[in-house]
């Protein structure tokens, strides 16, 4: 597998939308694709990528598959910010100390 | 100190400091002061070094088995800005979940000094980007494994605007 580039991946507006799309609701790739000027093929392509970061899930019925945002993959961004909203103010708390004590 | 959220996926810290610019710099970037106030680490400032940051255990707030069979996992950091006394900027990733990081959260922070009046330092902190990566294998980050790496790709947002520094 060659590794996406992380910011190129979050660049394009396109997967970004379909992840946003199917945290609406469970879609088949033929109701997904109608919602985007784009190709069925691209679609896939963007649907296989966010299932390989974990973003999307896949459930199979028979001969159809159908796709839902796994928002478990997003879940650990707000406890993060949320503890770096903690965290750095008792860092830079420290940090004065580490200024007032350095050349002593 | 000033908390403010300038979008839902960024931290912004504001402070004065009394030190001058060089001084604060040097608390940035000299492993053993950084240390004293962040982590153990070992930066370097150049743009591209990549660095770790290694959380100390803290054995009060864990359990004592916890501390012996987990330690916990180090920051992968890669500085990408540093320009002496006014920018130091680095992205950083970690284990999402440190019992089954299959995920991981990168961000990045940024330090940005400025002269205030009477010679101190205003100092901004920003650390945003917040973002999701998930990986197949953990082995990447293991570094014995590191040149064999495939990873499987990553992906995704909040925000994914990174705050560029004018």
């Amino acid at each position: 597998m060659v590794e996406m580039d992380i910011f190129r991946a979050l660049a394009d507006p396109t997967r970004r939308a379909v992840f946003e799309r199917l945290s609406r609701g469970e879609m088949n790739v033929t109701e997904l694709k109608a919602g985007f000027n784009v190709s069925q093929p691209a679609i896939s392509q963007h649907l296989s990528a966010l299932k390989g970061a974990g973003l999307v899930s896949e459930r199979r019925d028979g001969r159809h598959a159908y796709y839902r945002s796994d928002p478990r993959g997003l879940a650990p961004l707000a406890d993060w910010v949320h503890r770096y909203r903690v965290a750095w103010p008792e860092r830079i708390e420290k940090l004065k100390h580490v200024l007032k004590d350095m050349d002593r | 100190m000033k908390q403010t959220v300038a979008n839902d996926d960024a931290v912004v810290f504001e402070c004065e400091l009394p030190e001058p610019r060089d001084k604060v710099w040097r608390a940035l970037t000299e492993r053993e002061l950084l240390a004293a106030w962040l982590m153990p680490n070992d930066i370097r400032p150049e743009a591209g070094a990549k660095f770790q940051l290694r959380p100390v255990t803290d054995a009060a707030s864990r359990g004592a088995t916890e501390c012996a069979a987990v330690p916990p996992a180090p920051v992968e950091c890669e500085v990408l800005d540093a320009d002496p006394g006014r920018l130091l900027r680095w992205r950083q990733r970690e284990p999402a979940d440190a019992v089954a990081p299959r995920h991981f959260i990168e961000s990045v922070v940024s330090f940005e000094l400025a002269d205030s009046p009477g010679g101190g330092t205003h100092l901004r902190v920003v650390h945003d980007g917040f973002t999701t990566v998930a990986c197949s294998t953990v082995v990447a980050f293991r570094p014995r494994a590191k040149a064999a790496i495939t990873r499987n790709a990553a992906i995704t947002l909040m925000s994914c605007s990174l705050r560029r520094a004018a």
